[in-house]
């Protein structure tokens, strides 16, 4: 069974690994995506990754449009839109299949304002403060979720 | 490597869990000691229905372990804002932890939210405390947690 993936990454995660590194690691994001793509060579199953960065909020949304009926399952990593967008959030209960909302840090350990997620009512799952590692964690878990759902 | 999981109240019986019924504390201990003994580590895994239980626990044990799996489920619902607090406190400055849930907690976040800001549930937020968060993934978020403290501090484990 192979299954189509999307993994969404929201503003300034294209600086990853230059910007607040003590926060989120000095990987970069192309490191993250080298391994997510390591990953589920590993685990076989010849399944299908697109990784994708904006910073432009009504890019993501197009792209979770275009995910519907195509896409089996999407791990978003909204960055500071998970906690202002009604779009992505709109976009996101439109989309039938998995979802996991992802975070690098943990959102609740910080500002208040950081508190309040719009993604996370759409989402099936939530995992944060993991580090980058996270999306390795995620993706690994969204296959087996999809596996146990065919 | 040793791993303490600590499980608050209403984890006793999951029967009124929606989408989780079929699931009971007895299976998640039994994946949870698969897992640790597939990746080799020492597991102490403990539940109790009373919040100020876990604060004991955290008081006085937590020092013996590498890493923590907490599951709050009543803690972060119902249980007293005190309770609550002490849990808080008595997590930072500890050992790196995973706060994880069976179901997805924060389905009806934006309704926690008071017009005022004011937060009166939803996820522990100690202060100084390395702390994830997995929730709607049923064992697996435990799985997943396990998985992500053993990787984390595996690096340690072999320098040591």
């Amino acid at each position: 069974m192979s299954f189509r993936l999307l993994v969404l990454n929201g503003p300034n995660l294209n600086l990853l690994g230059t910007r607040e590194p003590e926060i989120y690691g000095h990987d970069t994001l192309a490191d993250v995506e080298a391994r997510c793509h390591a990953l589920l060579a590993a685990m076989g199953g010849n399944h299908e990754l697109v990784f994708r960065q904006s910073n432009h909020e009504g890019e993501l949304v197009t792209w979770i449009q275009q995910a519907i009926g195509t896409v089996d399952g999407i791990m978003i990593n909204a960055g500071a839109y998970t906690h202002t967008s009604v779009a992505i959030h709109d976009a996101l209960r439109a989309y039938q299949g998995q979802t996991i909302e992802l975070h690098i840090s943990n959102p609740h350990l910080r500002e208040p304002f950081r508190h309040v997620s719009y993604v996370a009512p759409a989402a099936d799952a939530v995992i944060a403060g993991l580090g980058v590692a996270g999306y390795e964690h995620g993706l690994e878990i969204l296959v087996r979720k999809l596996g146990e759902k065919a | 490597m040793k791993m303490l999981i600590l499980n608050g109240p209403g984890l006793a019986d999951l029967s009124g869990l929606d989408g989780y019924a079929d699931i009971t504390l007895g299976a998640i201990k039994d994946a949870c000691a698969q897992q640790c003994a597939t990746l080799g580590v020492d597991l102490d895994f403990r539940h109790t229905e009373d919040a100020q239980q876990i604060k004991t626990w955290l008081d006085e044990d937590l020092g013996g372990f590498d890493a923590l799996v907490l599951n709050p489920q009543g803690v972060a619902a119902t249980v007293s804002q005190a309770d609550r607090r002490g849990i808080e406190n008595a997590l930072g400055n500890r050992v790196p932890a995973v706060e994880v849930h069976l179901s997805q907690t924060l389905a009806n976040a934006l309704a926690n939210v008071s017009t005022d800001g004011a937060e009166a549930a939803g996820p522990l937020r100690p202060s100084n405390c390395d702390l994830g968060f997995v929730s709607g993934l049923g064992i697996n978020s435990y799985l997943l947690a396990i998985k992500a403290l053993h990787r984390r501090l595996q690096p340690l484990a072999e320098s040591a």
